[in-house]
Order: structure tokens, then sequence, then C-alpha cells
């Protein structure tokens, strides 16, 4: 889209700024005045001038950077001299100034773009800078307030009345019948300030794409609002409480005169991907060449001349408000936790409510980082318990607080418990296709692709299972979830297998931690066995299964347990289920994966114990809780079996306090390092429990053999 | 068919666009399901060899081979894979007739979905590409149905010399802004590029205010048949080329032979209103052939 920019002359000093609306601008500036709603603009203008020309989004930020960059050179240089330009001169002066951005601007994007679509600046302004006022102020629209004595200027107001073109004078002469509809005038300002100050409300912490501001105002505010979509953005943007920029731009900062030798990186504003990510396309919306990102593209399509409208939270956390004079103790009591999450519970607990380190900020760019925490609580630990007391505090503060997991359906799955747990607070579940989109509230639960959504939101971030796919390893979502933090935010990361460069900051002290080493149960971790097989493949071709794993797989289901089977392909899924059927004298196995359309279905029914054996890829490795169940993970030794993926899939077993001791057994040709280390991992946790007296005495440790 | 110097000259850019292609960078993943994709597997596909580098090295093989080309064509006039109901009730079009590449199943569905509505324009190539194959089999089958009087003995015969125009069905101002392209304008001028077939803008939608219900019936009727209205600018390299296709080697009788282009064949009420405008309004002869991207 386009946009144009204007100057503003606020008490002798000169202001540029850019408009979506320009009607809204100039009524913000020179009137200022919305019905009862009173007096918005404390600092009205005395004059302004816009340019006609409407520029590409991205183009007109830049040119308002540009201007913002000049003036504070020129302030550096000629301290209070300019002052002395009064009325007429200081308005060419800044006029020239302005045109001479949008010129440089021109050329930066001719640069870029090359020359293949040059034809939107070849029919732009005079190429040479003229210089009389003459040729310069029909190059835009006067703006000069009504009562004009008010004005310290010392152009008459005839004057610039002959100068005006046309259209700018049907205006002028159409806002001077002010009596003619005054008061249909009036009340569509008091609308437009109410629905202004609405969105500015609930686009707080938000960073949101013109269509799905659009959604959002429709959602809030009514059909009108979002009819007029531009003009609402627009004042909330000059209210200060919303920012209107390119989706796509060049990110602030650098040194001025670096510009010319260096060209500025581009980036998307919304997932942070560089210029790599970036395709160049010609673009119909704003008649040139424009890039937009191909990484976020899925969550619709950021460009630099599409309209990215951030939101400012204006809401600060209370340190500490009477609530919370309660001990630490006496909070955490009421949820009923294990001593082990008891511990861990308390000590981050202490980190979330200590003081940021900076106060908090409130300006747009710089900001104090999000203070990190790791939570390693092995599987079945009783992790979202663990986190109630920490979203309590933040809550009972005023705060915000953010549960996000890169799993859809854990987020569904999530939903439920945390309902339960606060029935005061309201709850806003988003994930793809949710139907709470466009709802705010006290608790956010989220998919991690959700968060590119918000823009220093949250006060509590949990980010739950941060090494599952598609969490791990990818920039974008990463990017995302530290966007998502207010400032000084605290953000837990939730984990049963930390990626490796956590653990080693989390040894080296680098990165503050909690362990919970045992389950909420009490009960050691079972310890996987490790079996020699044949290859799933050979198994598959021969039709059987070694003399060992099937006296395994029975004496499980002889004890009435539920068997996972995890096998490496999805191709494999189907004919493991068929041979062990056969193998085992037993209907009810099934066979899921990722492209199985009736998933859900099944592990619903695994779940109710309709199938007792279900054979599937590394898809169910988390999240699925079965109380009594064994797990049998074939060709242990593949590739995109980890340390870590091994370690999640053993922690499918022996989940309820029913049946502690489930069986985990690792099958396999070669024992490979993943096998051995996600054996150490799982012992190293143990000893760890019992050194710290969380077991049960009753146990003796290890698994049951 | 002699090779002239200058069917020489006029290959050089296809040569060079093809060793550059050896040197473009190439994806690490498919674009369309966004897996790793396995170069062995998809190089190794000895059908897709008709395809360009660019596409097979775009799409994983498993993408590739979902493609539902339409190559059994039983309606000749529509290009639809099965006999065409709608043909046979209205026979007279006022193009010549449509072929599309693939037929529209719900994987097609999708792409078309990504690029058009998703706007990643990435796929666009890949699109254009898709046409290649079915324009040379139309360009193929013209001599039989044209002018059956020139033997064509060429295995390989220049498209241009075949076709004078490509063009595109339009899309209305309001659309352009807010999508940021036409798909068929992108499909038709990567089509046009590759095979030297000159581009022209001739068509435009009207824009259509919001005032639509101010009006009466019968001006609505006007309105949706003057959806399009021809873009008096380009006419004019109609006019020029008209007078110079009497110069081109293979034709001999009077006519012009444009291609339009687009996204979607669906039963045909587009393309047909397109070329009525056409034929109303260029008082040269015209033959319009209808290229599609997909045939629902």
């Amino acid at each position: 889209m386009k946009a144009q920019v204007y100057i503003v002359e606020l008490s002798g000093a000169w202001e540029a700024r850019l408009t979506i609306n320009s009607v809204v601008d100039k009524h913000y500036w020179l009137v200022g005045s919305y019905g009862h709603y009173g007096n918005l603009n404390g600092k009205l203008a005395d004059s302004g001038w816009m340019m006609k020309e409407e520029l590409p989004l991205g183009d007109a930020c830049r040119v308002v950077e540009l201007w913002g960059m000049a003036s504070k050179r020129r302030s550096g240089n000629e301290q209070g001299s300019r002052l002395t330009y009064a009325g007429d001169k200081s308005l060419l002066r800044a006029v020239k100034q302005l045109l001479a951005c949008s010129e440089e601007v021109r050329r930066e994007a001719a640069q870029v773009g090359g020359t293949t679509n040059n034809r939107w600046w070849q029919r732009g302004g005079p190429r040479d800078m003229e210089t009389s006022r003459e040729s310069l102020l029909p190059l835009g629209e006067m703006w000069v307030t009504q009562g004009h004595e008010t004005r310290g200027g010392s152009v008459s107001e005839d004057y610039l009345a002959s100068q005006l073109p046309g259209e700018a004078r049907l205006n002028r002469e159409g806002t001077g019948d002010k009596q003619f509809d005054r008061g249909r005038e009036v009340l569509g300002l008091e609308e437009l300030a109410g629905w202004a100050l609405l969105a500015a409300d609930v686009m707080q912490g938000r960073a949101l794409l013109r269509s799905e501001a659009h959604a959002l105002l429709l959602r809030a505010a009514g059909p009108g609002a979002a009819a007029g979509w531009s003009g609402v953005l627009q004042l909330a943007a000059l209210l200060g409480r919303v920012r209107l920029s390119g989706s796509v731009a060049a990110g602030a900062g650098g040194r001025s005169d670096a510009l010319r030798r260096r060209r500025r990186e581009r980036r998307c504003q919304r997932c942070g991907s560089g210029e790599a990510l970036l395709h160049r396309t010609a673009c119909a919306a704003c008649g040139r060449e424009c890039a937009y990102c191909t990484a976020c593209i899925g969550m619709g399509r950021s460009r630099e001349c599409e309209l990215l409208a951030t939101g400012h939270r204006s809401l600060q956390l209370e340190s500490r408000p009477p609530v919370l004079q309660t001990s630490v103790e006496q909070r955490l009591a009421k949820w009923g936790l294990s001593p082990a999450q008891t511990a861990a519970a308390a000590t981050a607990l202490s980190f979330v409510e200590k003081q940021a380190p900076n106060p908090m900020q409130t300006s747009w760019d710089e900001a104090a980082p999000a203070r990190d925490y790791l939570l390693w609580a092995v599987t079945g630990a009783g992790k979202t318990e663990m986190i109630f007391p920490l979203v309590e505090s933040v809550l009972l503060r005023g705060g915000r607080a953010l549960i996000a997991t890169p799993r859809r359906d854990v987020v569904i799955e999530l939903d439920p418990r945390i309902r339960k747990a606060f029935p005061d607070a309201s709850v806003v579940t988003l994930y793809g296709g949710s139907e709470q989109r466009w709802e705010s509230g006290d608790i956010t639960l989220a998919t991690t692709h959700q968060l590119l959504r918000f823009y220093r939101c949250f006060d509590l971030v949990i980010v739950d299972e941060l090494d599952a796919f598609p969490f791990v390893g990818d920039k974008i979502l990463h990017y995302a979830a530290d966007k998502s933090c207010a400032p000084g935010a605290a953000r837990l990361l939730l984990s049963a297998t930390p990626p490796s460069e956590l653990q080693r900051a989390a040894r080296r002290g680098k990165l503050q931690h909690a362990r919970v080493p045992v389950r909420y149960h009490r009960h050691p971790l079972p310890v996987p066995k490790l079996y020699q097989t044949p290859t799933v493949l050979q198994m598959l071709q021969q039709q059987k299964l070694t003399v060992k794993l099937q006296a395994a797989m029975l004496g499980s289901l002889k004890r009435g347990a539920q068997l996972f089977v995890f096998v490496q392909k999805i191709a494999q899924t189907e004919p493991m289920a068929a041979m062990l059927r056969n193998r085992l004298q037993h209907s009810f196995v099934e066979a899921t994966s990722s492209q199985d359309a009736e998933r859900t279905d099944k592990v619903r029914r695994f779940r109710s114990r309709e199938i007792r054996v279900l054979v599937t890829t590394t898809i169910l490795e988390r999240g699925v809780t079965i109380p009594k169940s064994d797990v049998y993970i074939l060709d242990a030794d593949g590739a995109l079996f980890d340390e870590a993926s091994l370690v999640q899939m053993a922690g499918r077993a022996g989940r309820s306090a029913d049946d502690p001791f489930g069986q985990v057994y690792f099958c396999s040709r070669e024992r490979n390092r993943a096998q051995l280390s996600a054996v150490r991992h799982i012992q190293t946790m143990n000893r760890m429990a019992r050194k710290q007296g969380f077991l049960l005495p009753t146990s003796k440790g290890g698994s049951a053999k | 068919m002699k090779a002239s110097p200058i069917s020489w000259l006029q290959r050089l850019p296809a040569a060079f666009a093809t060793a550059a292609q050896l040197l473009a960078p190439r994806s690490a993943v498919c674009l369309l399901c966004g897996k790793p994709h396995d170069s062995a597997r998809s190089a190794a596909t000895a059908s897709q060899a008709k395809l360009t580098s660019q596409l097979r090295q775009s799409l994983c093989g498993a993408c590739l081979s979902a493609i539902p080309w339409l190559t059994r064509i039983a309606c000749t006039r529509c290009g639809r894979g099965i006999p065409c109901d709608d043909c046979i009730r209205s026979p007279q079009r006022a193009f010549v007739c449509n072929r599309s590449a693939v037929r529209y199943n719900p994987a097609m569905k999708e792409m078309l979905a990504l690029y058009k509505y998703r706007g990643n324009e990435q796929l666009a190539p890949l699109l254009g590409d898709m046409l290649f194959p079915v324009f040379e089999a139309m360009t193929a089958e013209l001599p039989m149905e044209a002018c059956t009087a020139t033997k064509s003995k060429a295995a390989k015969r220049n498209p241009a010399d075949y076709w004078d125009a490509v063009t595109y069905v339009p899309v209305s101002a309001e659309r352009a802004i807010e999508r940021g392209f036409n798909q068929a304008e992108q499909l038709a001028s990567h089509l046009g590029g590759h095979y030297r077939v000159p581009l022209v803008h001739l068509l435009q939608r009207a824009r259509h205010s919001e005032k639509q219900s101010f009006k009466s019936r019968s001006e609505r009727m006007r309105d949706t048949k003057a959806l399009f209205s021809l873009n008096e600018v380009e006419l004019d390299r109609i006019r020029i080329m008209s007078s110079a296709s009497s110069e081109k080697s293979h034709n001999v009788s009077e006519f012009i032979r444009i291609l339009l282009v687009d996204d979607i064949y669906t039963t045909g009420s587009t393309a047909e209103a397109c070329a009525q405008i056409l034929k109303r309004e260029i008082e040269a002869p015209l033959k319009i052939y209808v290229l599609t991207w997909a045939r629902s």
C-alpha cells in the first residue's frame, strides 16, 4: 500500500510524519478535538505541508527516518538557529528538506530494484531541486489552522490559498462551511476517536499485518471501524499507541554516513529473516519492485509495502502489590506438588519475581532482553503443575502470561487443564484456525508460530517442549519467542531433553536452571534394556521377530500393558502392525503416523485401551500419556532416533503411580552412542533423584528387572 | 528449413539461460511441501525429462510425480480430459480452443492457492514452466488444423513463428493492489519471455465501483458483459503486427494468432468474454487460442 508524508510545525520546530489517511492527520494537528473525548492532541501544529505524491509505505517510513536523522544532524551543527528562520522561510526550508529526503529514498530504491522497473520514479517530481516557493509548494497541500490569528507565521492565508492546488482549495472551502454539517462531523469524529482508543487497547502487544489488523478491528469494534480501518489505525498511531511501518524494512540504527558505502540490510520485521529469505518481485500495490518474506509466508504475506501495525503495551507489571505478601511456601502449598516439584518451583518462582535488572523502558527499539530460566524436568515430572504457581504470581501482579509450545495437539490438550487451574482468569488459546484468534486474555496458550503476531506482550513466557519439532532449529520461531517477551520479562524454558547448547550453558552457570530428576510419583525412571535384533527391514522380510523380542512382547501383553512400538519410517508402520498382529496372535494392533488421517481417533482408542499395540513413528514420542505401557523401540540405532528422542520415547513408560515400572527396550543391530547416552541420561537422573532423597524410600532404585 | 545465422543468434539467449541454470543455486527444500528433497531421486526420474530443470530442481520427487498432467484430451475444443457436455451444448465459441497443463485436483488447487492467495510468487516460474509442454503440444497441433497446405518437416519448430502475440486475462485494479500481482500476467510473461512471443497487455478489467447496488438490472447486465475492455494503447501494437503478419513465413492467411493465458479454465466463460471483446474491438481477423494452467 501507499502512504503520504507531511511536515508539521510544532512550536517553531518542524517534524515529519507519514500517514495512511491524511484527513485524520490534518484534523489531529490543526483542530485536535474529538467531540466528548475532548482534545486528544495537547500540542497543536501551527501549520503543515503534505506532499501530494503517494509513496510506497516502506519508502514513506524511510523518508521520515531520513528526516529525523537530518534534523538531528542539523540541530547538532547550528544550535538554536532553527528558530531564527521564522514563518515563510522556515516552511520553505522544511519543504525543501522533505523533498530532498524523498529524493534520497527514491535513489536508494532505484539502486536496490535495479533498472528493470523504474517507471515509478520517472513519473515523480522534478529531478533537479528547484528552490522557488512557486515551484515547491504546489507539490503538496498546505495545512493551516482555521482561526489563523493563532498562527505565528508571517504568510498571509490569502496568499497561501492562491498557492494551493484546486483540490485543496475545494477542501478548504468545504471546511469553511462549518455550520453546514458540523453535527455530523462531530459525531463522526467521536466515533473515530472511540474506535481508535479501542483499537489501541486491543492492539496492545500485537504485531499485525494489515489484513490481520482489519480482522481484529472487525472483531473488536464492528464493521464500521473495520471499514475505516486506515483512519482508526492512523489516529491510534498519532496518539502514540500504535506504530505503523513497512513489514519488511531495514532495521533502524547504523551510522547515517555509512549508508552510502554499504547497502542497508532489509529484514522481515515480523519474523526477523534477512535478505537471503526475501524475494523481490514487481508489486502492483506500490508500483515498484518490492521484497516479500518467504520464511513466514504461511502466516500471511509480509512485504515492503505491506502495513505492519505494532501496538504499544502501556500496562506495566507492578513489582510488589500487597497480595504478594504471602510467603512463597504458602503460595506453593495450595498446588499439591511433590517435594521435587516444590523445590524446583520455588527457585523458579523467586527468579520470576526478582526485579528485572533494568527498569522497564518505554522506547520502541531498545529494551532489556528477556531473562531465561531453564527448567529441566524428566518426562512425567509434572511440568504443567510446576508452572501454575509462576503463572499465578504474574496474574496477581496484573501481568500477562504466555504458555507456548511447538505442537498444536499439546496446546489443545493443555487448554482444559489451564482453565481448570485458573477458573477466574481469561484464557485464550491460539493455534492455526483457532476461534479465539482476536481475543486477548490474562493467560495465552499458543503454538510457537502464533508468537509472530505478538510484540513485547507478555511478562512471563513459558516455552514448553522447546526441543520439539518445529521449534528446534527454527530461527523464525526463536525470533518470535524473543519478540513476544515484554522488556525484562522472565522466560521459562521447559524440557526433559534440552538441546546440548542449553545443557552446556546451564552447566557453566550461564543459564539459571533447576532440575527435576524424578517423576511426580517419586519412582525412578525405567532404564531401557538393550536387545540385539535384526533390522526392521529384515524382520519384515522374514515375517518374524526374534524369540527374545517376541517373548518380551507377549509378556507385556500378558501383564496387561499397552505397547508402544516405534519404528523409523512411516512406510514401515503398517507392515509392522500386520506382522505383529500375526505373530502375537492379537488383533488389537494398529499403526499410525503423521500421514494417517485417523491419527487422532487411533490415539483416542489407544488411550481407551481399545488398541493394545500401537506401531508408530517419532510423531508420538511426546505428549501421549498411557497409564500402563511398555515401550519397544525398533531400529534404535537409526539416524532419526537421537538421544533426545530416545529419552522421550522411553519416557512413555511407567508414567502412572499405579504402574511405575514400565519397561523400555532398545532393539537394534548395533548399540550406538545415542542409545548409550540415552541410557546414561536416564541413569544420571535416577542417581540424582536418589541422592537428593526424592525417591520413595521403598524403592531400591533402578527399574524392576 | 535451413539454419540461418539469425536463427543461430536467436538460440543464443536460450543457450545462455541453460548455462546459467547450471550455476543457479538449488533450493534445499521442495517449494511445495517444504521437505528437504532427495536430489538423486528427483534427477533420476526419467519420465519427466521433458520438464525444465528448474521445475525438477525446485520440487521434490513426490510432489513432481503428483502433478496430474493433462496429456490425453477428450474434448478437442476445451481441452478436457473427459468428454465435455458444455462444448457439445454450445459449440460456438469466440476462441478456437483451450488447452490446459494439468487437471485441477486438490493438490493443484493447493498449489494454486499457495501462489495466488498466499502470494508465494516464487512459484510463478514453476507454474510458468508447467505451461511449456502443453504450449509446445498446442503449437504442434496448429498446422494440421490451420493451414494443412504448408508442409512442416522441421522436427522442432520455433513457436515464435506461429504466434503473433500472447496476452492474458486481466484483474481489476483493486485486486491488483490487494494481491500485488496478476497471476495470469505473470504466467503469460513467463511463457512469452521463454519462447520470444511478444506479450501485449490487450485487455483490462473495467473497474467495479461499490455502487453496483444502485444500478438497475439491465445496467448490471450490461456491466457484467462489459467486464473487460480493450487497452487502446496496446491496440496499436496489434495493428502493426497485422501489417507485419503477412510477411511472416508461415502464414498464408491473413489472420493474427493470439494466445490468451489464464490460470484456470472452469466453464470457459471468462475466456469467452475476453475473446469476444477482442474479436469485436479489433478489426483485423483474429484467431484466439486459450492456454490455461489448470482445467477443472
